[in-house]
């Protein structure tokens, strides 16, 4: 009978790739935030995504289903490329030479991301949809 | 002659099952991290597994079927992108769809097994 932990593996992997779609959809939403509590323009937020193995090899014992598994967002990365200057006087935050800051999103590289993250979330689905199929192939042994 | 009934193959089956098992979550934490930096995608190689355990029922059939322990062993197939991952979300796919179909034959074959000895097992009565 499977013990159903490597649903946990795909299910890590499932809410990783929803943080960054958080996030991007954060970018998104904020590509024209040119104030924020930090001071200065939004400034690109990106997720960081790191494997749940303390060693490489270490993982030969992966076996013992009480140990973590799969992959973790270990954090929140600023993007620190300098904000975009647009000419735009009229702007209420335009600086004294007429250049607004505005945010280092760019919409073009944010819908790349978000496509990789959907693609990446539904590769993990499939994975969860195999494991059920052979959980329920498992459950049909009985029936001889 | 030799014993239909307790010969080796349901533990060869449950062998197999037991190793897609762990394949399965060895191809799912590659899955997981397909997009991790640095990740390195591992799999666990069914003749390792498997080899030195069938060798011995080849040699003598009555002899009791023992398998190491799975060796991970890194899958360098893929080519490792710019962040240091390689991982090849359609070789894990494809891995997966074998995996999965290697199980289900194990478990058919299983039951057909079972299914053989129930009619073995009728004709007595």
């Amino acid at each position: 009978m499977p013990d159903f932990s490597a649903i946990d593996i795909s299910a890590s992997a499932l809410r990783a790739e929803r943080f960054r779609m958080e996030l991007i959809a954060q970018n998104i939403a904020n590509v024209n935030t040119t104030r924020t509590a930090e001071g200065g323009p939004y400034r690109r937020k990106e997720a960081v995504f790191s494997s749940m193995y303390s060693d490489q090899m270490g993982f030969a014992n992966h076996y013992d289903s009480t140990r973590k598994q799969g992959v973790g967002v270990t954090g929140v990365l600023v993007d620190q490329s300098p904000p975009k200057l647009l000419y735009n006087p009229d702007h209420p935050d335009a600086q004294a030479d007429g250049f607004v800051r505005m945010p280092n999103v760019n919409p073009v590289s944010e819908m790349v991301n978000m496509i990789a993250a959907s693609r990446a979330y539904e590769a993990n689905i499939a994975a969860i949809q195999n494991y059920r199929k052979m959980a329920d192939k498992a459950m049909s042994i009985g029936h001889v | 002659m030799q014993n239909a009934m307790f010969d080796n193959t349901v533990g060869l089956l449950s062998t197999t099952l037991d190793y897609s098992l762990r394949r399965h979550k060895v191809i799912a934490a590659n899955m997981a991290n397909v997009e991790t930096p640095n990740f390195k995608a591992r799999d666990l190689p069914f003749n390792a597994y498997m080899q030195a355990g069938l060798r011995r029922v080849e040699n003598n059939p009555a002899a009791r079927i023992t398998f190491q322990q799975p060796r991970m062993v890194y899958d360098t197939t893929g080519e490792t992108r710019l962040d240091g991952n390689n991982v090849n979300a359609e070789n894990e796919m494809i891995k997966l769809m074998k995996n999965t179909g290697r199980y289900s034959l194990a478990v058919d074959l299983l039951k057909y097994k079972f299914t053989t000895l129930r009619e073995a097992i009728r004709l007595g009565k």
